[in-house]
């Protein structure tokens, strides 16, 4: 990428745009704000190429600006939030909870008991057991071990199966990923 | 940090992934492209460089006129400052005068002799 190699270039954004994107929604809670940031990152990784280490992996320093570029952006909204906090409607209302449309539904059930995890786990599972993302990606995006993201995740498929079993009995087992190992 | 969100709003299909990467992919070396020609402009470097450089030689000239011009602006100034009479220039010394070479301080006439 360095050399102006230009399908080095989109083979590195293909292999990590999926990671990055759903690490930035899952700080962003939009799609089009997630898009936007990891454009953003790699327009970065593109200027800086000639001065990135390449002795450490890319992954995780993706992430890292991703992460930075979330929490700028969370800011600059609460400072505009502060100032029109009388006559604005808080419309970030983070993880959809409750939503009537599809009440009668499985994934409403399973979104239900996500939501009331705590944070890191329901971030964990749903990267790594809904969205498939390697552990290691995981952890270099929040910045935590291997091993924290897979207590995680097991916390979480033990608290949503306690949570679902009574009313989707067998089905639990599906959307909590079974036993299988993280 | 703030909350997180769920990812459902994305679409884990492989052509929102390919669009999505081919989109980035083009944007970079589009915006660097303009980054790069203004800073291969050295010829716009280097002319500022000699304006600068020129400016700090104007200014170092005009300094270097001052210093005769404040002290013959000084000079004219204690010229016309200094008293003409002679007990206004002997106060006007740099050191005190000798208390002999004061004249006598005449005592204002009291009211009865009005």
């Amino acid at each position: 990428m360095a050399a102006g190699d230009d399908d080095a270039w989109r083979l590195l954004v293909r292999r990590h745009v999926r990671s990055a994107t759903l690490f930035a929604a899952q700080m962003m809670g939009d799609r089009d704000d997630a898009e936007d940031i990891v454009q953003s990152a790699f327009i970065l990784a593109f200027e800086r190429a000639a001065t990135l280490d390449r002795s450490r992996p890319f992954a995780p320093w993706l992430f890292g600006v991703v992460r930075r570029l979330a929490q700028k952006t969370h800011a600059r909204r609460a400072r505009r939030r502060a100032l029109w906090r009388r006559w604005a409607v808080d419309t970030d209302r983070g993880p959809q909870a409750d939503d009537p449309l599809d009440a009668a539904s499985d994934v409403a059930f399973v979104r239900r008991a996500l939501a009331s995890l705590p944070r890191m786990q329901r971030a964990c599972f749903d990267l790594v057991i809904l969205r498939d993302v390697a552990v290691d990606d995981v952890a270099a995006m929040y910045e935590i071990s291997a091993s924290t993201v897979r207590q995680h995740v097991f916390r979480a498929r033990r608290d949503l199966r306690s949570a679902l079993e009574p009313v989707l009995g067998a089905r639990t087992t599906r959307w909590t990923g079974g036993d299988s190992a993280g | 940090m703030a909350d997180l969100f769920d990812t459902s709003s994305i679409p884990d299909e492989p052509s929102y992934w390919d669009a999505l990467a081919s989109r980035i992919a083009n944007a970079a070396p589009r915006r660097t492209s303009v980054v790069a020609w203004v800073g291969s402009r050295q010829r716009g470097w280097v002319f500022a460089a000699y304006l600068a450089a020129a400016a700090a030689m104007a200014i170092a000239a005009a300094m270097t006129i001052e210093p005769p011009r404040r002290a013959s602006t000084t000079a004219m100034l204690a010229a016309v400052l200094t008293p003409n009479d002679a007990l206004g220039r002997m106060l006007a010394g740099t050191t005190p005068p000798s208390l002999t070479a004061l004249p006598p301080v005449q005592a204002p006439p009291t009211r009865s002799a009005q």
